[in-house]
């Protein structure tokens, strides 16, 4: 009689354990899914961090680009020659630069799904 | 000797608290918490696109506004027109001409870009001059800080670019908490 339940109180006992042991298993792994996801999260993070500032010094570098056209001519002695010619290029130039900013300004209002390369 | 054994395990049984009697009847369940943790993060209303009207800038100088001939047709040695493959008349501007025959006729002999500009002011203000200057190096000035505002509007966006692609879509994180009842 005292063996009979003194098995029964161990079989139940390794019963618990077991059901214990593959919770815990379970919940190993899905923490460890849970390190990969901040991982990768990390990693997006750190990537778009970069697209960032590779983006910012294209803008630098476009913004220098442009104004080194100042730094190259002397536009006090064309306007002076040739005004005609300055008057049509100014008023081309503004159009293109306002162009732009509107297009720029187009491109973030029509922001739709995120874009990582 | 009964009562010395039951007051034993009695004292035994105190002195080991509840853990012993835990052990005793078996080992419990655990349960398993898992907490997801999820950063609800609203994307606002992006702005409309910018819009914007073109200024009409004068570049004025004392130099002399060309007034050439007006075109002429080409005549061949027949003196027939000369027309074109497309259908056409030949042209040409005779490099000298009377000032009637001239695409201005209006303009007198030494026009300049500053009489030009002048008219155009009396004009557009019902006889009167008035208008707002800028020198070269201003122009130069507002052309560099329209560059500068168009630089900043980039690269806000480029921030605006970043936040979206790291809040959305982006995977649910998740803690784990273990629990024993």
């Amino acid at each position: 009689m005292v063996l009979s339940l003194g098995g029964y109180w161990l079989y139940s006992e390794n019963q618990t354990l077991k059901i214990n042991n593959s919770k815990l298993e379970g919940a190993v792994a899905e923490q460890k899914a849970a390190i990969v996801a901040i991982q990768e999260s990390f990693a997006k993070q750190g990537k778009s961090l970069q697209n960032l500032q590779r983006n910012y010094n294209q803008i630098e570098q476009e913004k220098d680009q442009y104004l080194a056209i100042f730094a190259k001519h002397n536009l006090d002695k064309l306007a002076l020659a040739k005004p005609g010619l300055i008057e049509l290029r100014i008023n081309n130039g503004t159009a293109t630069v306002f162009g732009d900013i509107e297009n720029d300004s187009k491109a973030i209002s029509e922001l739709d799904a995120p874009d990582v390369p | 000797m009964t009562a010395k054994l039951l007051a034993s395990l009695t004292l035994l049984t105190f002195l080991s608290g509840c853990s012993t009697l835990q052990n005793v009847f078996g080992s419990k369940e655990v349960e398993i918490i898992t907490k997801p943790i999820k950063i609800e993060i609203l994307q606002p209303t992006l702005p409309r696109p910018i819009e914007l009207d073109n200024p009409k800038w004068y570049v004025v100088s004392e130099a002399i506004v060309t007034n050439p001939c007006q075109k002429q047709m080409k005549l061949d040695e027949n003196g027939n027109h000369i027309v074109k493959e497309d259908g056409t008349h030949q042209t040409f501007r005779p490099k000298t001409c009377d000032l009637l025959e001239r695409d201005n006729p209006s303009w007198p002999v030494g026009y300049t870009y500053l009489d030009r500009f002048l008219d155009e002011m009396k004009k557009l203000n019902g006889g009167d001059v008035v208008f707002i200057a800028a020198t070269i190096g201003d122009y130069e000035l507002m052309s560099k800080n329209t560059q500068e505002l168009r630089r900043y509007i980039r690269e806000l966006g480029e921030v605006i670019v970043y936040y979206r692609n790291v809040t959305i879509d982006d995977e649910l994180a998740s803690g784990i908490q273990v629990e024993k009842k």
